[in-house]
């Protein structure tokens, strides 16, 4: 049963939009992806946990975007981070370094894909990853990609 | 506090997180569930396909608190994989401890995690489910947001 004429607090608009990988390998300039959106919203925070981090490695946030007549884009999110040892060094304080609230770069239209580009360092490899994606929904009525509501 | 000056049912307040893999040898360990707030677990599932052997699969939680580093606990008692095709899934779930464990609490950060065991087993499909409720009534999500 949802909820009719009423409006969620800030707090319970947040979505996470969680990923878990095992067994991953990492070279310079590989892609990949993490979380496909559904709706409008903005990019509120990230963070990783890493476990059994062989190497060093610099990942950067990604967000591919295909627009029917212009075609593919992606751009980048936020800085370079290095993937940390849970075991070790848990995960980031802060989570993922992303630009300014505000930015236009944070927000998200659906069918867009969150993704990973490998920014520098050495060839690696971990066990598996966790992370969360957390997202806040832009539409009083939200849409799942463009058409149900 | 979910919707302003209200509640949410309590059926409502839940969410459900987990992971979906194709072949899963014996001594794996996966990532299921990073915790993005404070969470109870209230129930977990599988659903294995493609048996080989008789693998074994186990719940730990991974928690890092700075200053005392890490540590792991198992949150529940091991359970053998059983084909989809065959007999579905588990009737009563993952064997998980009592309601009010306090092993069933994650905080922020926390990482839910499966463990694999068995000797030559493996399976050619896993999806794993696990229902979260959270604790807060004002959210922060990794103690920030």
């Amino acid at each position: 049963m949802g909820i009719i004429n009423r409006a969620k607090d800030i707090t319970d608009k947040h979505e996470g939009m969680p990923f878990a990988f095992a067994n991953l390998s990492f070279s310079n300039g590989e892609t990949g992806v993490l979380a496909y959106v559904p709706f409008p919203c903005n990019l509120r925070d990230a963070n990783i946990a890493t476990f059994s981090v062989v190497g060093s490695i610099n990942l950067i946030l990604t967000v591919n975007r295909f627009i029917v007549g212009a075609g593919f884009t992606s751009y980048t999110v936020g800085s370079t981070f290095a993937l940390r040892s849970f075991g070790t060094s848990g995960v980031f304080a802060s989570g993922l370094s992303l630009p300014a609230f505000g930015s236009t770069l944070l927000q998200l239209m659906p069918n867009d894909v969150i993704g990973y580009l490998v920014a520098g360092g050495s060839t690696a490899s971990c066990s598996g990853i966790a992370g969360n994606i957390i997202l806040t929904k832009t539409q009083d009525v939200t849409r799942y990609f463009g058409g149900v509501t | 506090m979910a919707v302003v000056n209200r509640t949410l049912d309590a059926s409502e307040q839940r969410k459900v997180a987990g992971i979906k893999s194709g072949v899963v040898a014996t001594g794996l360990t996966l990532p299921v569930v990073f915790a993005d707030q404070p969470l109870t677990i209230q129930a977990a599932q599988a659903a294995f396909f493609g048996i080989s052997g008789s693998p074994v699969y186990l719940l730990t939680c991974q928690r890092f608190i700075n200053g005392s580093g890490a540590t792991v606990f198992e949150v529940g008692t091991t359970f053998a994989a059983r084909a989809f095709g065959t007999s579905g899934l588990l009737p009563s779930g993952i064997s998980l401890p009592a309601t009010g464990s306090s092993l069933l609490n994650l905080v922020s950060g926390d990482v839910l995690m499966v463990s694999t065991f068995g000797s030559n087993a493996a399976v050619s499909g896993l999806a794993l489910s696990v229902v979260l409720l959270p604790t807060q009534d004002i959210r922060t999500y990794f103690g920030l947001v």
